[in-house]
């Protein structure tokens, strides 16, 4: 083979390399030039063969065009990888994905658990006790004896042998006074139970209630506290005020107030047009409560809240009929 | 509580708006639920033009009458003197409810139909006259409503007195508490000179046979009465608290009770027998007909008003029908009493009546306030009636009230409330509710006054003095911190996580009622022994639907279930976590337990582009059942074929087992169930003890090295007898301690199609892996031939 003939393989052979369209087009040129049969290896291995002038001089080019030749192979190879890169692979990317499907807490719980949160931050310990009460845990401890005409501000619902459901969290408080000697601060949320059923309520719901018992604690901690749990649950823009109230087991008693967090306290048709939402009773704890689980009220003070997760729930959420949350329906628990 | 606002005003200085009011009611402690206008009842009555008068057929005194409104024309029958044609007036339309109490409707009156009612003055709630229709100016705009034309307005507040402050229940009683409020003047009511004497004694007398029960009873007698209507003003203010007005003797005692809150009571005294009043507990057996018109019977714990033969009255709570003042009467016997306010409620509720009298005395009425309360009922009485009251006054006082005292310490004060007042600011808040103060050693000795039953405590006299300083102006503190609380307990932690894992299962989380429908029960078919056919049952439950408290939670999801299939959603896939109830003997507390809960139904996996639908299987539920056990840190659970449980398909149903103890089941409903609940699509159930999981979860983990060599699989495939579980072949397996055997999974199980009849084509795939080497083919498939044999042998399976 002469120059002449080696150039011209040369030739032929870059231009099957650059317009081989594929992989396989370009592998086969590979082979075709530079396989162990290819038409350039056999030029190479003739050689050998050449008389001795023509050696160096066919030698060197035809070296140089191997070397040539598996540089425009890479570069091809280059090429084609990034012209793949390019291409669409003729998927409709715009389909929706594979439907993946998650499980969710009801939200009731949810709120349970965020709530309860709050509290542990501050030192307080989860507390629970039994739904059906007797008639002592639930009234006569917490000062309110059978005659008591605060019995009318729970419906109760009594069982066939003379017990009953609670209608508030606070028995646990009394279980716990009993079991543990101050100071204390628990929380008590759970089921409770009253014979109500609209809009705004169902017949069960669910409560957390606080109690902190020590020798120096006061009205204003009571505030304290109340006020960082209405800002952590609703914004730090939201506004608290304290008013007085009645309930038979704290004096002084109190209700706190909320900014309504639908108008921000301009008055709407949620908060009745007074920019404030009612949202949980508490009170310095009643003496006569004391007394029932043998704490010495000389010695210690306490306060006590209580609040109705459903409410918050729904302000939190929107939502305008509190039965939607024991029909289960899907389509509503998805929501949160 | 309804509170006319200028009827208030008659006591009170008041320069705040009906809505500033209740503003300021509701920041110290009596709530007020609304504000309106008591003419809002009367809304819907319109001005109406008389455009035609005809007399009526039937009836000299009637006229038929054709009103416009402007839009629309009304034939009215009407009795008044000075219809006439031209002539603008008031028409209220059906619905509506006058002044008088009547509901207006349509009617037929003598033949001729009737479509409202003009309107008297006297109707509207306006005067007192009722001489005939009510004559508006000619110029009144046609279909206006008659209340905003004449401006009428009559402001009520709604006050929710909380139970502690019966003092407030009555309109003296509230400006007594604006006057502390807003520091402002508050009139003291005179107190009428009313002839004091012998002469009642001769005709009357009242002995208590029960001074712990009535600790005073107090009597006027009022003779030769004429008993008609009572004046319009008096007769108005009843209506705007939203009671009817009936004569001029009960009027009175209505309008003191609501003026004084001191609940009254007028007798016809000649038909007391004996013309003599026993207060004294029933007889068994004896019965009253009530005002109300039922007849009641009562028993030995009722204390009544009797005459000398029979109970004239439950005391406190409604007079006897029998010897009710009516306009035959001609003597009244007018009581004023304080009665027990513990026996008051207690037979309240015994016989589930109560009246605005009961309501008052169970809340306790101010014990110096019956006389007063008497005498300006008798005062009033004789100057409606023209009666004449009889001298003497009757007051038997077996236990007369005691004022209280009460130490308040100075260092309790501030300990409480963290602030200091000077002792004269502190005094000064106490005066401004009548509390009397005097110096202490370290504080002060306060007397309330006679009505505040709810102060009794040195807390009470701190709650005064923050709630009038005002709560709001108290100062804030955080309490000192102290090292937090206990650590979660086990139920928590174990709950919490189960949530968890349950809901990355994709399973959604579900509450349902504690209560249940007994009928319930019935459909899943437990055995009478069974202790979930015996739930703890309601006394007093809202419906049928929620009258027992549930045993299982299965009810519960099965309503669930079928809430959403029947509300078009029909794949469900949630859980529960709650408890059950199981009545113990007697009154003791039931067993609250503690269980887990699901329903599985409709699409596993749901339609899209990608793959096709799946329905939930029994595996799905297994598989949560399997990883979440896992996960629990659980040993030792195993899943047995078949149920006892009545409600499931015994075919397709497993029992848990926790080493040998059931802990649940799980399975698919029962045809005949599905077919009772209108469902027609197969649903999967479980239920585990939870209370059993919180106490063998372990969540403590073991880190074990990964691998650093490669493993080695092996595929087996068998030929075996249908019959054949699969899960003894694996116990099989593990039992055999294989070297190196790292793992079996069964990767194919086949029957059908090229299987010969009664055989199953099983897959299984054994990895190996040595730690400290790689394993020799030649070592994997010695061992590997060696287990084969072992299964062919035990199994008699061929290999396919």
């Amino acid at each position: 083979m002469d120059e002449k003939e080696l150039k011209s393989l040369r030739d032929k052979a870059l231009a099957e390399i650059k317009s081989a369209k594929d992989e396989r087009a370009l592998e086969a040129a590979r082979v075709k030039f530079l396989g162990r049969k290819g038409e350039l290896t056999q030029v190479l291995k003739s050689i050998a063969k050449l008389p001795p002038e023509l050696k160096p001089v066919i030698g060197k080019l035809a070296n140089q065009i191997k070397k040539e030749l598996e540089e425009a192979l890479k570069e091809a190879q280059e090429a084609l990888k990034a012209r793949k890169e390019k291409v669409l692979p003729g998927v409709d990317l715009t389909l929706p994905g594979r439907p993946y499907l998650l499980g969710k807490l009801h939200p009731i719980t949810q709120v349970m658990e965020e709530l309860c949160e709050i509290f542990l931050r501050m030192g307080f310990s989860i507390a629970t006790g039994p739904e059906v009460e007797l008639d002592y845990y639930n009234f006569e401890a917490l000062n309110i004896p059978e005659d008591h005409p605060a019995r009318d501000m729970q419906a109760t619902f009594y069982l066939e042998n003379g017990l009953l459901l609670r209608t508030h969290t606070s028995p646990i408080q009394i279980r716990t006074m009993e079991r543990e000697k101050p100071p204390l601060r628990i929380i008590a949320p759970g089921k409770v139970y009253r014979c109500d059923s609209d809009v705004t309520h169902t017949p069960m719901f669910h409560q957390i209630e606080g109690l902190m018992v020590d020798k120096d604690v006061s009205f204003a901690d009571l505030k304290g506290i109340l006020t960082i749990f209405a800002q952590e649950t609703f914004g730090e823009e939201t506004r608290v005020r304290f008013r007085p109230s009645y309930f038979p087991f704290t004096e002084p008693s109190v209700e706190m107030d909320i900014s309504c967090v639908i108008c921000g306290g301009d008055g709407c048709r949620v908060c009745g047009q007074t920019g404030w939402l009612e949202i949980l009773g508490a009170g310095m704890v009643h003496p006569n409560v004391f007394r029932a689980v043998g704490y010495d009220p000389d010695e210690w003070v306490g306060f006590a809240f209580g609040l109705g997760v459903e409410r918050i729930a729904m302000l939190k959420f929107g939502i305008n009929d509190i039965r939607l949350f024991y029909e289960n329906h899907l389509r509503f628990l998805e929501q949160f | 509580m309804l509170v006319p606002y200028n009827w208030l005003k008659e006591w009170v200085k008041v320069s705040l708006s009906p809505k500033e009011l209740a503003e300021r009611l509701t920041l110290t402690g009596l709530e007020v639920e609304g504000v309106y206008n008591a003419y809002e009842d009367l809304e819907d009555v319109k001005i109406v033009k008389i455009v035609a008068v005809k007399p009526h057929p039937q009836a000299d005194k009637l006229a038929v009458c054709q009103v416009s409104d402007g839009a629309q024309e009304y034939q009215v029958v009407c009795g008044a003197p000075n219809v006439r044609v031209g002539l603008k007036t008031a028409f209220a339309p059906p619905g509506v409810i006058l002044f008088t109490g009547n509901k207006v409707s349509p009617a037929e009156i003598r033949g001729v139909s009737s479509q409202g009612v003009l309107c008297s003055a006297y109707e509207l709630g306006i005067s007192g006259d009722h001489s005939g229709i009510i004559e508006l100016a000619e110029d009144a705009p046609l279909g206006q409503s008659v209340v905003k034309f004449l401006g009428l307005d009559e402001p009520i507040l709604e006050v929710a007195v909380t139970p502690n402050r019966g003092d407030c229940l009555s309109i003296l009683g509230l400006a007594r508490e604006v006057a502390a409020l807003c520091e402002t003047t508050f009139k003291k009511p005179e107190l009428p000179r009313l002839p004091l004497g012998e002469e009642i004694f001769l005709e009357t007398n009242v002995i208590i046979e029960v001074p712990e029960l009535c600790y005073r009873y107090a009597g006027r007698l009022i003779k030769n009465v004429e008993v008609k209507e009572s004046p319009f003003e008096i007769q108005k203010k009843l209506w705007l608290c939203g009671l009817r007005p009936i004569n001029n003797v009960v009027d009175v005692t209505n309008y003191v009770l609501l003026e004084r809150g001191q609940p009254l009571h007028a007798f016809d005294f000649d038909l007391l027998e004996g013309r003599r009043i026993i207060v004294r507990l029933a007889r068994e057996g004896e019965k009253i007909l009530t005002l109300d018109g039922v007849e009641r019977k009562l028993d030995s714990k009722t204390m009544v008003i009797a005459d000398a033969v029979r109970p004239v009255a439950i005391a406190g709570i409604m007079g006897g029908e029998e010897t009710a003042v009516t306009e035959k009467t001609k003597n009244v016997f007018l009581e004023a009493a304080w009665f027990n306010p513990s026996s008051i409620r207690l037979t309240s509720q015994r016989l589930r009546l109560s009246s605005d009298s009961s309501y008052r005395f169970e809340r306790g009425i101010d014990p110096e306030g019956v006389i007063p309360g008497l005498e300006q009922a008798a005062q009033m009485i004789k100057e409606f009636t023209g009666g004449e009251i009889i001298s003497g006054r009757i007051d038997e006082y077996p236990k007369p009230y005691v004022p209280r005292e009460i130490s308040l310490s100075q260092k309790k004060l501030s300990l409480y409330l963290k602030i200091d007042l000077e002792p004269e600011k502190v005094t000064h808040i106490l005066e401004r509710v009548q509390v009397k103060v005097e110096k202490g050693i370290d504080g002060f000795i306060c007397t309330p006054p006679s009505y505040r039953h709810d102060i009794a405590l040195p807390e009470d006299l701190i709650e005064e003095v923050a709630r009038l300083y005002g709560y709001d102006r108290l100062p804030v503190s955080v309490p000192k911190a102290e090292i937090a609380g206990k650590p979660p307990s086990k139920f928590e932690k174990v709950a919490a996580k189960t949530r968890y894992f349950m809901t990355a299962l994709g399973l959604y989380e579900v509450i349902n009622y504690s209560f249940i429908s007994p009928k319930f029960l019935e459909l899943l078919g437990f055995s009478s022994e069974d202790p979930r056919a015996n739930p703890l049952k309601l006394a007093n439950p809202l419906s049928e639907e929620q009258s027992v408290m549930r045993t299982t939670l299965v009810p519960g999801l099965l309503q669930t279930a079928q809430t959403n299939i029947f509300r078009e959603h029909p794949t469900v896939k949630v859980f529960e976590l709650g408890r059950v109830f199981f009545p113990k003997e007697g009154s003791s507390l039931p067993d609250e337990k503690y269980r887990l809960a699901g329903v599985l139904t409709g699409e596993a996996s749901p339609l899209s582009c990608f793959r096709s639908e799946r329905k939930f299987d029994i595996f799905d539920v297994k598989g949560i059942l399997e990883t979440f056990f896992n996960e629990l840190g659980l040993k030792g659970v195993s899943f047995k074929p078949g149920s006892e449980e009545p409600f499931l398909w015994p075919a397709l149903s497993l029992t848990v087992k926790l080493s040998d103890k059931n802990i649940g089941f799980l399975g698919a409903l029962r045809p005949g169930i599905l077919e009772k609940l209108d469902i027609s699509q197969e649903i999967f159930l479980f239920e585990l003890d939870f209370d059993v999981l919180i106490e063998k979860a372990s969540f403590e983990k073991k880190f074990v090295p990964l691998p650093k060599f490669p493993a080695t699989s092996r595929d087996l495939a068998l030929l075996l007898p249908d019959g054949v579980p699969v899960a003894e072949i694996l116990a099989f397996v593990a039992d055999k301690e294989i070297p190196y055997l790292e793992k079996v999974s069964v990767i194919d199980v086949y029957k059908g199609k090229g299987i010969p009849e009664g055989k199953k084509s099983l897959t299984l795939r054994f990895v190996y892996r040595a730690s400290s080497r790689t394993l020799t083919d030649e070592e994997v498939n010695e061992i590997q031939e060696k287990v084969t044999q072992d299964i062919l042998k035990q199994f008699q399976a061929t290999l396919r």
